[in-house]
């Protein structure tokens, strides 16, 4: 297994990884479903389904005037997938970044406004 | 919808500058780390020791850990505040020598995660230091960790121009 290792890190010239430099090609290496992102507006102003499921109470839900505004807050999000899995609407979808620090907790903050009232 | 959250554009920004010349014009070229866990489950633990081997080896980047506060350059906080912790955070930051940089680190660092309705968790890191870099992720990965540093260093540039 190491020396499986050691050779394959022979063949292509390197084991370590150029990450800050080459950004893009590290991390197309792989597929990342680090956190979940926000799609677009909920329509079902009924469903509370996201904002129960959240352990962490990342998402919630704000009602105004009969809509739907969802805000997810990616710095509370332990990424278990829950929202992503139960939302009937597809509300929420697996990002592909994976370094997403900041320097200001304010952009961890997701929003999207509320469905058109129909 | 305003869910970017502009990733690409300040790694340009940091990459442009020279990461290089940042560390040497603040700390000789180098960073060392002192990592610090006030009530972690060693998960991000876990990720930031894969930091110091061979496949992400951090050290070509001129960052390094360190045992002692005195010795330290950026504070490394893990885990969420506990109230036993509390205190021992406050003197690690004070043993530190200036300029200083703090890197909250995972959700409980951030916001408490799971543990944030407990009764032994004081509050975010952010309550209690000034933080210069927030590391979302449960773990977060390695690249994340590198990337957390190294913006640590640009927030601290921010804040010296404005």
């Amino acid at each position: 297994m190491r020396a499986e290792w050691l050779l394959s890190g022979l063949a292509s010239g390197r084991v370590t990884t150029t990450y800050p430099r080459q950004r893009e090609q590290e991390l197309s290496r792989r597929r990342w479903n680090s956190v979940p992102t926000l799609n677009g507006p909920c329509s079902d102003t009924a469903c509370r389904e996201c904002s129960e499921v959240c352990p962490t109470d990342a998402i919630t839900r704000v009602e105004t005037q009969g809509n739907a505004a969802l805000r997810l807050d990616v710095g509370a999000c332990i990424a278990c997938g829950r929202c992503v899995d139960r939302c009937p609407e597809g509300v929420f979808s697996w990002a592909e970044a994976i370094d997403r620090a900041e320097v200001r907790k304010e952009r961890f903050i997701s929003t999207v406004e509320g469905g058109a009232d129909q | 919808m305003t869910a970017d959250h502009g990733i690409h554009a300040d790694w340009d920004e940091l990459e442009e500058q020279g990461m290089s010349a940042r560390l040497a014009r603040y700390f000789g070229h180098s960073l060392h780390i002192r990592h610090i866990d006030v009530g972690s489950c060693n998960a991000c633990e876990s990720e930031v020791l894969a930091l110091s081997n061979p496949y992400y080896n951090f050290h070509r980047l001129g960052l390094f850990f360190t045992h002692s506060p005195r010795h330290a350059d950026v504070l490394l906080v893990t885990g969420a505040l506990t109230r036993a912790m509390a205190p021992v955070l406050r003197e690690t930051y004070d043993a530190m020598p200036r300029p200083r940089l703090v890197v909250a680190t995972g959700v409980c660092a951030l916001h408490g995660g799971v543990f944030a309705n407990s009764s032994r968790f004081v509050g975010p890191v952010d309550s209690v230091l000034p933080v210069d870099a927030y590391i979302p992720g449960c773990p977060p990965n390695p690249y994340a960790l590198l990337q957390g540093l190294l913006k640590a260093i640009q927030s601290r540039e921010e804040a010296k121009s404005s």
